[in-house]
């Protein structure tokens, strides 16, 4: 495959085209752009679950660490090779050791560079020697930290290998926690990063950046981003709703639309308190029953939210959510008629409400998140498509501030 | 729309009859569709079926399904809901919809359930304090949810009691038919089913029957019969009720949904089937097939690379192997959601086998047929053998010389 920028003029604020995907021929991927699992994209092997914390300190000196279903598994070179052998991807990541933030020491910086860049060349050798990866792009990974110096040593070295592009790493830990580091925190690195690589090679940063932290990456010269974001949104019962492209009718999304868009009501006068339950919107859980029926929905609960909710601290995330997202689970929507959004196409704004979703969300149904991840991922793409014309007509900094506006979600 | 006949909100017709079994092909009309039957009827407990949206139900042909008055009359409650313009509108579920009482799951989900005269008294599971649920509020209620059928609250008994207990619970439920009845706000668009009780005894079920149709209702449903009896007891009761019941109104026997247990009542003449067992089994990881159910957490279909059935057009057999299900399933919510798609499909898949089948007068063939591949070494359990032969349809015997 191909990775072609409309213009190497400069390094920020790029517009790219991926094409010549073997395994989909015809198939053209504009870039700035989302990495999405979906069929007519191509597929994309990282290491981690960027919407996953990645626990601290289990590499050791050959090899790192990863956590599969069935326990912790130590992955070197070689075995890390046959899988992606087996695999099979479009594009995959070399192996690295990224595990640095901002809080780590320079030994581990340093050894997490020369260690990704021992297990960069045994990748590259096994990739050039490998039948099956023909068709398949291989992607350095930039390792460093928060040390320039480190930055700047892995940079350069990885930048006279023919690889496709790189994975810019070693920033954060993954998991939802990524939302709170703001742009500044990383935005010396990653100028250092970028700085000496190659204009013209493809660049991917993992994480969930917020919106507004996203639009700044771009302007530096990223090029792809992975959907953990929207994910994370919806896992905590959030609902996109940022402005996402410039020219959008300014709808208000404030709840008291809740109290014009209510259905005309029954002759019957129904009071509250001839709900089963005298307390009908207190939500206590249910206790432990012991009946079958009931010991199944409990199970379910647990099922269902097995995934949930990273741990951002409350102050933070709240902070975040006011401007980009609404909180389904809060019991103003209990009784809010309205879509999500009054100005997104996707289905579960044409079609549902968020009184229903707020239901779902408290009663643990399965539909609720499926609903939201489909307005999230929706919201997020359209996201990405304003991103891309406001490069094509040099707005970029008009769609900053209208993403950032905040939004009145009184 | 519907034509609706001047006193009910519901029309049925029977299309064809077999001419063998007691099975017929009808068409019930409600408010809000047009169902044919017999027919299957998903559980969307509360307001939703395990990650489906509306329109993946539609498409896989699903005409009408349940909604459960207990769980949606404490969340989201009867004022939300009504505020919503009824639980169809909250839900965008422009299809049938049917709700049970709430009854059931007082008896069956709560200690301390005590059931007077007066109604089902229970104790909160939010606060401990006393709840009463009586015919006149499960009615108010289901007529704020706004469901096509609803239930009368019944009496219900488990179907291992024995003793006066049960002619009690019978002689009751009628009683408190009527009380709903008097309560019901909406006949124009909403229908009431009674509920025929009465255990495992002939006559107390045929004294029940007797008085439930002295009452103008367009329909019937039999209850009680979902629970620890025996397969011998269970088919034995509804063959004698549904000889009872007119026959030209609807029979609906609630909470039966194993295939073989729908493909035998639908020879004994019931029109309508709920169950959460798709569903829930859907939940734990098990695909249902013709020829019985896959557990795909097993590990041999680790490597299994065909999709859960070959005859399948599911969306789910469409794009998924079994062996992508076994990676999955109980471990990613999405597994949930593909295998109820599957085992939703497969349950209307079927009753439409039947209806078709009946329609063209080859139900008899179709039952023979079916038998034969969930019990393929021909070894029919007893109750099946005679509950088909009671309405004279004749599985092959297994042959007595063959060794086992």
């Amino acid at each position: 495959m191909k990775f072609i920028l409309s213009s190497v003029a400069s390094c920020s604020n790029r517009i790219g085209y991926i094409k010549d995907i073997e395994r989909l021929p015809g198939l053209m991927l504009e870039t700035p752009m989302l990495l999405l699992y979906a069929k007519e994209y191509f597929t994309f092997c990282s290491i981690h679950d960027p919407a996953v914390a990645t626990p601290y300190g289990f590499n050791d000196k050959n090899t790192i660490s990863i956590w599969p279903r069935n326990g912790r598994k130590q992955l070197d070179p070689d075995k890390y090779m046959d899988m992606i052998e087996a695999f099979q991807p479009d594009m995959y990541q070399a192996l690295c050791d990224g595990d640095t933030d901002l809080k780590s020491s320079k030994k581990r910086i340093h050894k997490s560079i020369d260690k990704s860049l021992m297990f960069f060349e045994k990748c590259l050798e096994r990739h050039e020697k490998s039948e099956v990866l023909k068709k398949s792009a291989i992607l350095g990974v930039v390792e460093g930290g928060y040390s320039i110096e480190g930055r700047e040593k892995s940079a350069k070295y990885l930048a006279d290998f023919p690889v496709f592009g790189y994975v810019i790493d070693g920033l954060h830990k993954n998991g939802p926690d990524v939302e709170n580091l703001t742009f500044e925190d990383v935005r010396e690195i990653l100028e250092e990063s970028l700085k000496h690589l190659p204009n013209e090679k493809f660049r991917i940063l993992h994480g969930c950046w917020n919106p507004g932290t996203v639009l700044s990456m771009v302007e530096l010269g990223i090029d792809a981003f992975d959907s953990s974001y929207p994910y994370t949104v919806t896992e905590r019962g959030g609902a996109l709703i940022f402005q996402n492209c410039i020219n959008n009718l300014n709808i208000p999304s404030s709840a008291t639309d809740a109290l014009n868009a209510a259905e005309p009501v029954t002759d019957i006068e129904l009071k509250p308190e001839t709900s089963i339950s005298a307390q009908s919107s207190s939500e206590p859980p249910e206790k432990k029953k012991i009946s079958t029926q009931e010991a199944s929905h409990a199970e379910e609960d647990k099922y269902v939210v097995s995934k949930t909710q990273g741990h951002t601290t409350e102050s933070q995330s709240s902070r975040l959510n006011k401007i980009y997202e609404l909180s389904l689970l809060d019991e103003k929507y209990a009784e809010d008629f309205t879509p999500l959004s009054r100005s997104c196409s996707c289905l579960t704004c044409q079609k549902h409400t968020r009184a229903y979703i707020h239901h779902l969300l408290q009663t643990h149904e399965l539909l609720g998140p499926v609903l939201l991840t489909i307005h999230n991922l929706h919201h997020y793409m359209e996201f990405f498509k304003s991103i891309r014309e406001a490069i094509k007509s040099n707005s970029l900094e008009s769609l900053k501030r209208c993403v950032n506006e905040r939004n009145d979600v009184s | 729309m519907p034509v609706i006949g001047k006193k009910t909100a519901l029309r049925f017709q029977i299309k064809a009859k077999c001419k063998v079994s007691k099975a017929r092909s009808s068409s019930m009309g409600v408010i809000h569709h047009e169902v044919d039957t017999p027919v299957f009827m998903p559980v969307g407990t509360q307001g939703t079926l395990k990650g489906l949206l509306p329109d993946q139900l539609e498409a896989l042909g699903c005409q009408i399904m349940l909604g459960n008055t207990y769980h949606l009359g404490t969340r989201p409650g009867p004022s939300v809901i009504m505020k919503a313009g009824g639980l169809h509108k909250f839900m965008n579920w422009n299809r049938a919809l049917l709700t049970d009482s709430g009854g059931f799951q007082m008896v069956s989900l709560l200690k301390l359930a005590e059931i007077t005269e007066e109604g089902v008294k229970f104790q909160s599971p939010y606060n401990g304090s006393e709840v009463m649920l009586t015919p006149e509020r499960s009615i108010e209620i289901q007529n704020s949810i706004g469901a096509d059928i609803i239930m009368q609250l019944d009496d219900v008994v488990r179907t291992t009691t024995t003793g006066p207990r049960v002619e009690e619970a019978m002689l009751r439920t009628t009683r408190w038919l009527d009380r709903c009845l008097g309560a019901h706000q909406n006949a124009a668009t909403q229908s009431i089913f009674p509920i025929v009780q009465g255990g495992l005894s002939k006559a107390l079920r045929t004294e029940s029957v007797k008085q439930l149709i002295q009452r103008d209702v367009p329909g019937f449903a039999i209850g009680g019969l979902s629970g620890g009896e025996s397969k011998n007891d269970f088919w034995k009761m509804v063959h004698l009720t549904t000889d009872l019941l007119p026959e030209d109104k609807p029979r609906y026997l609630m909470g039966v949904g194993f295939a073989v247990d729908l493909v035998v009542c639908c020879a004994l003449g019931v029109d309508m089937f709920d169950c959460v067992f798709p569903t829930r089994t859907a939940r734990f990881g098990c695909a249902l097939t013709c020829s019985g159910q896959l557990n795909l957490k097993q590990k041999k279909y680790a490597k299994d690379f065909q999709p859960i059935d070959e005859g399948c057009d599911c969306s789910t057999c469409e794009r998924y192997t079994r062996a992508y299900l076994h990676t999955i399933v109980t471990v990613e919510p999405v597994a949930c959601h593909l295998l109820s798609v599957h085992n939703i499909a497969y349950q209307l898949r079927l009753m439409l086998s039947i209806r078709e089948s009946i329609e063209q007068q080859r139900f008899p063939e179709f039952v023979c047929k079916f038998m034969a591949n969930i019990y393929t070494n021909k070894e029919y359990p007893q109750w099946i053998v005679d509950a088909l032969a009671a309405v004279n349809i004749h599985l092959d015997p297994a042959d007595p010389t063959a060794e086992n």
